[in-house]
């Protein structure tokens, strides 16, 4: 029976392995390399898409309860593997990228925010004044995103943000001493009257992952299959 | 819900799907139509949003005419609402033409 990946750690003695996993397996893990990885039996046969969400859905679970006690780095769901030596000569390949990555996230969580515009009006008016309505929208994402940067200040450990047409997502890494401080903050912070702020947390830091190079140049082949054995890095 | 500064804190609990297990085009049989739609028109407002930009820059920078702006805003106008009606008949919301792009993202971000 296939694998699936959850996610690799740094091993230590006082880890709990969650008791119940995807498909209610309980996860296993191995040790390769100075890295956890945690792993179960799934059966992918059968699955409609009701399934798959409760897999998804148990999945993140698993990880939360990891993320809940050391760094994780975890897999795309669902990453299905043949057999235990599949994910042993991953880590021996890449066993120094993840480690360092592991030590440098060991204190941090990531935190998102997603800022939206309130009403999504179907567009009308002149050429000229969609343009400049869009031209107003994109300034008052950015500047809220630089806003709350500027009011979580040295909280922020790293920050990323992108932003489409109707939305800003900004992602930051936090202290998990500074987790419940930050979003005690979050909820007196006020944002324009146009926008919402939907702030989601803590994730594993998946935003500020980096992938090993050579995993890297592989990632952006179109051929790629569409189930591998690369976590988000 | 939203409170009254438009902030909304939401902990992470398993009762989201965190970044990166977001849905996939689905092609079966029952749902081909749906997902090639949800393709082309995530390409077609990719397009959209690359044009927009390029148009607010350039009308930032002083470089088109009154008649240029209101060509481009008429037209960028009119490709939006047409991506909207497309996506009302086959069933898809603005959020469904973000792709995830795997490790290099969402497509529309």
């Amino acid at each position: 029976m296939p694998l699936l990946a959850y996610c690799i750690a740094e091993p230590g003695s006082n880890i709990e392995v969650p008791l119940r996993g995807v498909q209610g397996v309980p996860p296993s893990t191995i040790i390769e390399s100075g890295l956890i990885c945690f792993l179960s039996e799934y059966e992918p046969s059968g699955v409609n898409s009701t399934h798959v969400r409760e897999a998804a859905l148990a999945f993140n679970r698993v990880l939360q309860e990891l993320l809940g006690q050391t760094a994780i780095v975890p897999f795309r769901f669902p990453t299905l593997l043949g057999d235990e030596a599949e994910i042993r000569t991953f880590l021996q390949h890449h066993a120094a990228h993840y480690r360092d990555l592991l030590g440098r996230l060991r204190d941090v969580v990531q935190i998102e925010i997603n800022l939206t515009i309130n009403k999504s009006s179907q567009p009308s008016g002149s050429g000229r004044e969609y343009l400049l309505a869009r031209q107003h929208l994109n300034r008052t994402l950015a500047d809220a995103a630089t806003l709350i940067r500027r009011y979580l200040g040295a909280q922020i450990r790293d920050w990323r943000q992108s932003q489409s047409s109707s939305a800003t997502r900004c992602y930051m890494l936090v202290s998990r001493d500074d987790l419940k401080s930050t979003f005690e903050k979050f909820r007196e912070l006020k944002i324009a009257s146009e926008l919402q702020a939907r702030v989601t947390g803590p994730w594993p830091a998946t935003d500020f992952i980096a992938l090993p190079p050579d995993e890297h140049e592989n990632s952006l082949q179109s051929s790629a299959p569409p189930v591998t054995t690369k976590p988000y890095a | 819900m939203p409170n009254p500064t438009g902030i909304h804190v939401e902990p992470a609990n398993g009762a989201a799907v965190p970044t990166g297990t977001a849905s996939r085009i689905e092609c079966n049989q029952e749902t081909i139509e749906q997902g090639l739609a949800k393709l082309v028109l995530s390409l077609i407002e990719l397009l959209r949003q690359l044009l927009e930009r390029q148009a607010i820059r350039r009308m930032e920078g002083g470089s088109l005419t009154d008649e240029q702006i209101e060509e481009m805003g008429n037209a960028l106008m009119t490709l939006e609402a047409k991506i909207r009606e497309l996506g009302n008949h086959f069933g898809l919301t603005p959020a469904d033409l973000n792709l995830d792009l795997g490790p290099l993202g969402n497509l529309l971000e």
